[in-house]
């Protein structure tokens, strides 16, 4: 596809100050979303997925140093450095929109949801209240919010978990933005309610050619609603591409090891599952080569040296290791060229 | 209901060894001023010695209150609870106390449910030590190291350890003091997936070497059909469907169960289990009428739905459902036609 690119992200680094040191939280991420795409980042806990996403946004917390890497290009425009100022009036909730995991802390406990709805549309689209107040009941009709009208005057403790994150999803509809950043939207919802917003985005993206970064650790989640997806580990994306194709023939250990230890329905009760022995390492001492590299189990010595760039891999798709699994088949513990080169 | 002796679709070949059984379990808060809600609506359930029994559905439909009740924590507000051939409910505080070192839980946030004050070997030393074991110590420090923390991790307090490791210490505490039955209460759903999948496999080991009987709480239908022998599905508290793991998820016989697993996401979603509709979100409370609770967002609801509460009747053999117009079997699930 040679459609120009909404969001491109190259070599983002981002540093936290943190009592144990400067933590590398993220290191050097590529991204990049056509408009009307889903891109999934996935990644567990403190992989650096959310804080790609809130750096997209500027929206980092007060801990993360001011100097800041590489370049977020928003519509061809370069957005890292904008001012607050800039990013408020322009950018953030205008055309660029953000959906959080918790609607509950995202949304005025004590303002009625409809106006705060009618806010931003009144600052950003310069319409007059009545106008803006009749868009947000259309809008609460849009996200299947039922009866619109009556809604509109409620707070947000009135509504349940799954109606709150449709009012954010509202919100962040408002002013019709380019860009839709989702940050484990539905990781606190139940999963019937989790299917139900997952359908809506699909539809908003259909309907509005808007383009979705959708940040979550459930790679089947991924899988089954994004078309490209990143995997990152330790502030890096270590895979990436075709959302099917990766999680149908993984090529960086970690990905595979991560599907392979997420019990599956197609397997019998009591299926073992497969661990990855060891932690992520610290992000105050990442080590020198790959930082998945002590938990590998085609660790050879070249991974402890050097850290492996991202490039096409064996099935076309950019991956981060010295050995990729090769395909589907391939067990996770053989590589033959690390075989060759193992060290202990 | 009927006795679970006639089922022979689990591999549990000991069908008559019920280890921990509750009848007519109801479980009602107090609000202030108004009718208690009501959170379990007396369901009859079973554990059989040496099984894992899963409890799933979603927030709200009385799965922790029930795994609560069956331990006494707190007592349910009506219905009969038997440990073996004991009866639970009607005990007093001090009669229970004696009882309470065959049923143990865990729980969900890892760090919380420990005591932030001790070291992880204090916290599974305080139970030997109270049930007087001659070396509470060196038996603490083994079981630690069965689950996998070692001597110098033992040192360390609660904040110290990661999530998956203070999971391994709740597991060392309870199994230290033999119990029968270990209640799990979402015990995984805060880990990430590799860590999550440490701690279930060592819960399958656990149980294995200790002989352990487990309920085993979770929203998550994958997590509760890779560690379960039968799982029971609750909506708006009451179990309305009931079979082994295998069966349940190749063949859901509820409308809800159908709706519950087409909604996990799948990149390779099962054919027939694609396009179930899903509107609606579960009410806070059942149809006033007394009909199925499930009659609003059932697509297959008629009538009788809406004005008669269907019984968990057991409809093959092992695989119980309360439905009117249960899906047939190998039938796709073209709720449409279902009536």
């Amino acid at each position: 596809m040679t459609v120009e690119p909404i969001l491109e992200v190259k070599d983002l680094r981002i540093q936290f100050k943190t009592p144990q040191g400067i933590a590398e939280v993220v290191n050097g991420v590529n991204l990049s979303i056509a408009p009307g795409r889903v891109h999934g980042l996935v990644g567990e806990s403190g992989s650096g997925k959310s804080v790609t996403a809130r750096a997209v946004l500027g929206i980092l917390p007060r801990n993360a140093l001011h100097k800041r890497e590489g370049s977020v290009r928003f519509a061809g425009e370069e957005i890292l450095g904008l001012s607050e100022d800039e990013m408020r009036k322009r950018i953030r909730g205008r055309r660029i929109a953000m959906v959080f995991q918790d609607p509950m802390t995202a949304l005025n406990p004590v303002m009625r949801v409809g106006k705060q709805i009618v806010l931003p549309m009144r600052r950003h689209l310069g319409i007059n209240g009545k106008e803006a107040k009749a868009r947000a009941i259309d809008l609460l009709g849009q996200v299947g919010i039922p009866d619109p009208e009556e809604k509109f005057k409620v707070y947000p403790h009135q509504l349940s978990g799954g109606q709150r994150q449709r009012i954010m999803i509202a919100l962040a509809l408002s002013c019709d933005p380019e860009l839709l950043i989702a940050d484990e939207p539905t990781t606190a919802l139940d999963v019937t309610v989790q299917a139900q917003i997952l359908d809506l985005f699909d539809k908003l993206r259909r309907e509005r050619n808007l383009a979705v970064l959708l940040v979550s650790h459930d790679l089947s989640l991924i899988a089954e609603r994004c078309d490209e997806v990143s995997v990152m580990y330790a502030g890096r994306v270590v895979e990436t591409g075709s959302a099917i194709s990766t999680f149908e023939a993984p090529q960086h250990p970690y990905t595979k090891a991560l599907e392979e230890a997420r019990p599956s329905l197609e397997n019998p009760p009591h299926t073992v599952l497969r661990t990855i022995p060891g932690r992520p390492p610290q992000l105050t001492d990442l080590p020198h080569g790959c930082s998945f590299a002590n938990r590998c189990p085609r660790m050879t010595e070249l991974c402890l040296d050097v850290d492996p760039p991202l490039e096409p891999g064996p099935a076309g798709r950019p991956v981060a290791c010295h050995h990729p699994v090769a395909g589907p088949d391939e067990p996770l513990g053989v590589s033959v060229t690390a075989a060759k080169e193992r060290i202990s | 209901m009927t006795d679970t002796a006639t089922a022979p679709a689990v591999r549990d070949s000991s069908g008559d060894d019920i280890v921990l059984s509750a009848k007519g379990l109801v479980v009602e808060y107090p609000v202030p001023g108004k009718k208690p809600v009501r959170a379990v609506h007396g369901i009859d359930i079973e554990l059989r010695r040496g099984e894992t029994l899963g409890l799933v559905g979603e927030s709200g439909c009385g799965k922790s209150s029930t795994g609560r009740a069956l331990v006494m924590l707190p007592p349910p507000t009506e219905g009969e609870v038997m440990l073996g051939d004991l009866r639970l409910d009607g005990l007093s505080q001090k009669q229970l106390r004696k009882h309470r070192k065959e049923l143990q839980l865990i729980f969900q946030d890892p760090i919380s449910s420990l005591n932030p004050r001790r070291t992880a070997l204090e916290i599974v030393m305080e139970p030997l030590t109270f049930l007087k074991h001659p070396k509470p110590k060196e038996r603490a420090l083994e079981l630690l190291q069965e689950v996998g923390v070692d001597a110098a991790m033992a040192k360390r307090k609660p904040h110290q350890l990661s999530g998956g490791q203070c999971q391994r210490v709740s597991i060392a505490r309870g199994v230290a003091q033999q119990p029968s039955v270990i209640i799990c209460d979402e015990p995984v759903s805060a880990l990430d997936v590799s860590v999550q999948a440490q701690v279930l496999n060592l819960l399958e080991r656990m149980k294995d070497e200790h002989d352990l009987s487990l309920v085993f709480i979770s929203h998550d239908l994958a997590v509760v059909k890779n560690i379960s022998d039968r799982v029971a599905v609750m909506y708006l508290g009451r179990i309305v469907e009931l079979a082994g793991s295998e069966d349940i998820y190749q063949h859901p016989r509820h409308h809800y169960t159908a709706l519950l697993l087409s909604s996990i996401p799948q990149p390779n979603r099962p054919e027939k289990l694609q396009d179930v509709a899903n509107e609606g979100e579960i009410a806070t409370s059942p149809a006033p009428s007394g009909g199925c609770p499930f009659a609003a967002r059932c697509p297959a609801a008629t009538e009788i739905c809406r004005t008669v509460m269907p019984p968990l009747a057991e409809i093959t053999p092992g695989h119980r459902v309360a439905c009117h117009h249960p899906i047939p079997v190998e039938a796709e699930p073209d709720l449409r036609s279902a009536s």
